[in-house]
């Protein structure tokens, strides 16, 4: 049968990561699904690119319902079952994604959605919302186990998954454990994404936002809750250490406590601009201990009835290092406003190997020369094995760059791009290797976990739990 | 609360009908007399399972017509728990 996808949303990601993907790859979706208020954006999008794709419009009031209207349900079926529409690509805001991943698997239309899987609101101060999290998994994998019968896909687009060099290493190290019957005894992943927000953002901005109770951990943070589950899912294979009930504790960064560390004087200093005064002045009103988290550091101990197995330390920051020096918030919010990424990973398999991840840029995507690997460059990312030699064998230290995992420059340019496309390519030609949206129980698990803590902290009970897996 | 009862209210929220407890029938077709869609028959069944630390099968789902039988199931998951 024909692959027909239909795109629901367009805005700066879609455009930049899932069209460009169409491109490459020479299909087009035939339809867009948006919101009515995005009506005039979309239509000169597809009249500028000359682009042959249908659009439906919902109605605004609905955009975050549970449930498609009953006009928008009737008339979607109508246009897929017409278009014979198979595939489906949900890109939209995530608060949106329940109501479209429910709708497309009811109607066995293979997916494949932007992380988070879903984004209840209010998940950092409301214990009962951060559960909501798993409720809504349980009800999604429901309805996958149904529409699986009639070989329906549902994939979740966490691109490390599909990077060549995390590929390499996740194979690296469930060998070593496979092998030697030692796991993974420790691990510590750390990201900045250098997100400044400026202090009017945090009540205006819908992309990435924070006013709705969640932040960095529904952003880029579930990326590394996913490595993290993964890679902590190596241990499965040893049956007499797999771990039974993780112990963990978070803590958050807060928009109001980002305000005191950065304070009217420093934005007035800096800017030489008063801009922000009245929000600084009225600070109560906004009540930004309610928002969603900036940074969140979480220590987790898997364990093995009492026994620790393996522990992981994660420290996932946006008010970190940046190379936003502007006020104006562009167009994409979140691609072209000073982000930078530092991401580390580290990896101990006991006394036998520590397999250590570094990918640190200083300049954003615009700067990029081309063919530079080095610290600070756009495709720094270096893999540093430690063997320990006398048992493994090997060499003391191997290092490898990106240029290892990539046959050539090109695939190297933007190599989280490279594997997104990978992802997008096996589903839309639905050559998927393994059932990867199982795979997220775990990680979905311990998200709603860090969120849970963070409620309770919120509540003024303490942030640490112990929950079985 | 016993198992009835807190089934009773898990419906209720889901149900598009709303019905007094003692007008609900353990003959009720979860569908067609208590207004569950396809969609909140699935996320009643989640809410069940939370509720009560159980797994409800996917097979099993699908024989659960009546009010009745979903509380008999529920009871006897919950005893062999």
């Amino acid at each position: 049968m024909k692959t027909n996808v239909v795109l629901v949303g367009l805005g700066p990601h879609a455009k930049r990561i899932y069209m460009q993907c169409f491109k490459d790859n020479h299909i087009q979706p035939v339809l867009i699904i948006e919101v009515q208020s995005k009506a005039n954006e979309v239509t000169n999008y597809i009249e500028v690119n000359k682009l042959p794709i249908k659009t439906y419009f919902i109605n605004d009031k609905y955009r975050y319902s549970s449930k498609l209207s009953k006009e928008d349900n009737r008339k979607i079926i109508e246009i897929i079952q017409s278009m014979n529409i198979t595939h489906a690509i949900i890109s939209t805001e995530p608060k949106a994604h329940y109501m479209y991943l429910c709708f497309f698997l009811k109607h066995n239309i293979n997916v494949l959605v932007d992380k988070p899987l879903t984004a209840p609101i209010n998940v950092s101060t409301d214990v009962n919302r951060a559960m909501q999290i798993e409720k809504d998994y349980k009800i999604i994998k429901k309805l996958y186990t149904k529409a699986k019968k009639n070989n329906t896909i549902l994939q979740i687009q966490c691109q490390r998954r599909w990077h060549k060099g995390y590929r390499f290493v996740h194979n690296l190290a469930n060998e070593i454990v496979e092998k030697y019957q030692i796991p993974i005894t420790a691990i510590q992943l750390s990201h900045c994404d250098g997100m400044w927000n400026m202090p009017d953002e945090f009540i205006t901005r819908e992309n990435h936002p924070y006013k709705y109770g969640y932040g960095k951990l529904f952003h880029s943070g579930y990326h590394f809750i996913d490595l993290l589950s993964w890679f902590e899912g190596i241990n499965d294979i040893l049956e007499d250490k797999r771990p039974n009930n993780i112990e963990l504790y978070a803590s958050a960064v807060k928009p109001s406590d980002f305000m005191q560390i950065i304070n009217k004087n420093n934005y007035n200093n800096i800017f030489n601009s008063h801009k922000y005064d009245s929000i600084f002045d009225n600070i109560d009103k906004y009540k930004f201990e309610k928002f969603g988290e900036l940074d969140i550091y979480s220590i987790l101990q898997f364990k093995k009835d009492d026994k620790v197995i393996s522990t992981a330390n994660i420290s996932l920051m946006q008010d970190g290092f940046s190379r936003r020096s502007w006020e104006k918030l562009p167009e994409d919010t979140y691609k072209s406003n000073g982000r930078v990424r530092h991401e580390y990973m580290n990896i101990e398999i006991g006394p036998l190997m520590n397999i250590q991840i570094h990918s640190y840029q200083s300049k954003e995507i615009k700067d990029r020369i081309k063919g530079k690997l080095d610290i600070g460059e756009v495709e720094h990312f270096n893999v540093y094995v430690f063997k320990n030699i006398d048992l493994i064998g090997g060499q003391p230290l191997e290092k490898y760059t990106l240029r290892d995992f990539f046959e050539n420059e090109k695939q190297m340019l933007g190599y989280n791009e490279s594997a997104r496309e990978a992802c997008f390519r096996e589903f839309v030609e639905k050559k998927v290797t393994r059932d990867t949206f199982l795979d997220h129980e775990l990680g979905i698990r311990i998200l709603a976990k860090e969120y849970e803590a963070l409620s309770n902290k919120y509540e003024g009970k303490t942030s640490c739990l112990c929950f079985n897996i | 609360m016993n198992v009835k009862n807190k089934i009773y209210n898990l419906v209720i929220l889901k149900s598009k009908i709303k019905k007094e407890k003692t007008d609900m029938k353990d003959s009720d077709d979860l569908i067609y007399d208590l207004g569950l869609g396809s969609l909140s028959l699935v996320e009643l069944i989640v809410d069940i399972e939370c509720e009560f630390d159980i797994e409800i099968d996917e097979d099993d789902i699908e024989q659960i017509y009546k009010f009745g039988d979903l509380v008999n199931y529920v009871t006897e998951k919950v005893n062999f728990r």
